[in-house]
């Protein structure tokens, strides 16, 4: 980046700068994407899954299309083969998966120890393809990860495995009468409560890693996110959830009568599935807004500002619509979620757009003819 | 084709200028600013119609050239030629008319027919063999916890059912692998349930409460079914299948419909599970009469399940149920009990008549 003039007057420049807004829309129309989503849906359905690859790359087409920032539209470049290819693979993992899960437990652990290993390459291949194949004014993003950077990342204080621990749990052994605190099941909540306290830390890092290691027209994005920032974000999201439990409960000794049958069940859970529900938009909303905040690339800077409450109400009438009309309505959920997040984006620059270069690589052209690669698929769902 | 009025991006820095684009034989020049660029027809490549207002014109010298969709812009080659007639069908109502049809009846067949029937192939060519490690897991796990321990019944009464499960199962296919375990239970009170792999433990709960030995084979004959008919595997394969299909129609709301998926996901395996029941209960009758037991038996002992349990019977909420209706089910045994008695009485006089 040092070549870049603009790197070394940053600071000098800081108290000067103009500082301009750029525009981000969405212009995304819900008949128009119906359309889309209805003939690429039912292709998928008719050859089995396989024009699944080509139905996203319209989707994905069209999103990119609809989102406009300083009046240019984005692009998205990816064809259809390798998204197919990927999707064979993830299809072979997952019936491997699958298969050592229901019926042949010994080679479970020798299953889960080969998705350790190829997890960073995932990683790293999804976020370079989905790079890759993102433009804007025929500049296309570059993901600079590797493989090991990206498994320093995710097993980082060995979580992973703390997670796996945790997840094998066996439940209390009723039949031994003695509960000492080194039993297994002690230990076992320990590492569970370890991995709670973690994640929110972990899952920066790893947006950090993808973030940093991200760079459109010759800038790295910078990320100034902190774990502490994510921890209160997923703690207060825990509350949330802890309220909801601790209110539904007296419901359930309170209205006996309702037990009885599996609507009264429903409806009695209703309180806990609202929280959860809400704890899930507040999550959304603000670590969205606290990764964008922080981050920067070159001269432009970002404001997000989701509302967790508007982001709920989005997410219920949403699933109302999409009950009442049996699914019909997805395609309506998807354009007005996609235009709340975007209207709620801001952007400004420092500087004009001619800041942002190019090398020889990073234009739509080249991404064109960089296909032909057997390594080149797309693992992202 | 009259000049078209877009923007310029050299593809070396994220600038926009203004450009117009015109041709003039096989040749495209492009005015930007104070110059101009010229360029093949043939080297130029379009970006397909997304169904927003811009396209893309890609040109030989790795610069961009955008404007709004135009039909001219069809006569130019095309980055990818098949997208143009997928554009097309999603242009038009019709076609989506057409669409929402065919995605309701695909789903309806595929659920009714399509998926039962592959998940029966499926199960067929999985040996029940590859069951057996999962079946023997789960009943030491549950005798780990102390759900099941040691029956207490007599020897001689086991001996008995024993031999009778024998002879129903002779014959059979999975007849090697079916096989009879009395347990007592703190936790199940009277049941029995086939376990992967062949394996159909009954509880002393259930044994007690029956009135004859007839009544227990009833149940083992219903469990026997399961086995027999590849439940177990079936309706994880056929659950697995509508998993998958349900995360394909619902991928792009993913986070917005997995919750609200759920519900509907859960319906169709308890529409399934019931018809797993129905077939396994057919199953038993047919055993049953195959071994001059009545059927009716079938009836009686689901007759009395239901007076030690009334709460399980919840009419009006059937389609949430894992189970079909146990009066239903009574029904179904009681008329198979008296097309039985038909059969039987019909044979008696063929006997006769060959008598004589």
């Amino acid at each position: 980046m040092a070549e870049n003039p603009y790197a070394t007057s940053l600071v000098a420049n800081i108290s000067e700068a103009t500082d301009t807004p750029v525009s981000i829309e969405f212009t995304g129309n819900t008949a128009v994407y119906f359309r889309i989503w209805v003939v690429n849906l039912c292709l998928t359905l008719l050859t089995l899954g396989v024009f699944s690859a080509w139905a996203k790359v319209r989707k994905k087409r069209y999103f990119y299309a609809s989102t406009r920032i300083d009046d240019t539209p984005m692009q998205y470049l990816a064809q259809p083969l390798p998204i197919l290819k990927g999707r064979m693979v993830a299809t072979l993992i997952f019936g491997i998966w699958w298969f050592s899960s229901s019926f042949y437990l010994p080679a479970l652990p020798w299953v889960l120890g080969a998705g350790l290993i190829v997890a960073p390459w995932i990683i790293t291949s999804s976020a370079s393809f989905n790079s890759r194949y993102s433009a804007w004014r025929n500049l296309t993003l570059k993901f600079h990860g590797n493989y090991l950077g990206a498994a320093l990342t995710i097993y980082w204080l060995g979580l992973i495995p703390l997670l796996i621990y945790s997840l094998m749990a066996d439940p209390p052994d009723l039949s031994s009468a003695e509960t000492s605190i080194f039993s297994p099941w002690i230990l076992q909540l320990i590492a569970t409560l370890a991995f709670g306290i973690l994640f929110p830390f972990w899952l920066n890092r790893l947006k950090r890693y993808i973030a940093t290691h991200t760079s459109y027209g010759g800038w790295r994005v910078r990320y100034g996110a902190r774990g502490g920032q994510f921890f209160w974000v997923y703690f207060v999201a825990a509350l949330i959830v802890s309220l909801g439990a601790f209110l539904t409960t007296p419901l359930f000794t309170m209205m006996p009568s309702l037990t009885q049958s599996s609507i009264g069940l429903v409806v009695l859970s209703m309180p806990f599935y609202f929280s959860y529900v809400f704890a899930f938009a507040y999550v959304r909303a603000n670590t969205t807004n606290v990764v964008w905040n922080n981050a920067r690339l070159g001269p432009v800077t970002f404001r997000s500002s989701l509302v967790s409450t508007e982001l709920f109400a989005l997410y219920v009438t949403n699933a109302l619509g999409i009950i009442a009309s049996a699914g019909l309505a997805i395609p309506w959920a998807v354009m007005r979620t996609m235009r709340y997040r975007i209207e709620h984006l801001q952007a400004r620059t420092e500087s004009p757009f001619a800041q942002f270069v190019g090398d020889d690589r990073s234009s739509v052209h080249a991404a064109a003819a960089e296909t032909g690669d057997f390594f080149d698929l797309d693992l992202s769902l | 084709m009259s000049a078209l009025k877009g923007y310029y991006f050299d593809g070396h820095s994220a600038e926009r200028r203004l450009a117009q684009l015109s041709l003039s034989g096989t040749e495209i020049h492009l005015h930007e600013g104070e110059e101009t660029h010229i360029f093949s027809v043939t080297d130029l490549l379009v970006s397909p119609r997304t169904g927003s207002p811009s396209r893309f014109i890609a040109l030989s010298n790795a610069g961009q050239f955008q404007c709004d969709d135009c039909m001219e812009l069809d006569y130019l080659p095309q980055q990818h030629p098949t997208d143009g007639i997928l554009a097309w069908f999603e242009q038009r109502w019709n076609v989506a008319l057409a669409c929402v049809v065919a995605i309701a009846i695909l789903l309806v067949l595929g659920h009714r027919y399509g998926l039962p029937a592959a998940a029966e192939k499926i199960a067929q060519r999985i040996p029940i063999e590859s069951e057996k490690n999962l079946g023997a897991e789960v009943l030491s796990t549950l005798e780990q916890y102390a759900w099941l321990s040691p029956s207490e019944l007599p020897e001689q009464q086991q001996a008995i059912l024993t031999r009778r499960f024998n002879e129903f199962r002779s014959g059979l296919i999975y007849e090697l692998h079916l096989n009879l375990q009395f347990r007592y239970t703190s936790v199940f009170d009277a049941n029995a349930f086939a376990l992967p792999g062949g394996t159909i433990v009954i509880t002393d709960q259930l044994i007690e409460m029956a009135e004859t030995d007839d009544e227990v084979l009833a149940i083992l004959a219903h469990e026997i079914g399961h086995i027999e008919r590849r439940h177990i595997m079936r309706s994880l394969i056929q659950n697995s299948l509508v998993a998958v299909a349900a995360t394909a129609i619902t991928a792009d709301a993913a986070t917005l419909t997995a919750a609200v998926a759920g519900l509907p996901l859960a319906l169709v395996q308890n529409e399934y599970s019931r018809e797993f029941e129905t077939e396994a209960d057919s199953f038993s009758f047919s055993l049953l009469r195959q071994h001059g037991v009545s059927p009716a038996a079938f009836a009686d002992i689901i007759e009395r399940l239901q007076a030690r349990n009334p709460n399980s019977a919840d009419a009006s909420l059937t389609f949430l149920s894992s189970h079909p209706l146990m009066q239903d089910r009574i029904q179904a045994a009681r008329a198979a009990a008296m097309g039985a008695e038909v059969d039987s009485a019909a044979s008696k006089l063929t006997d006769e008549q060959d008598k004589r």
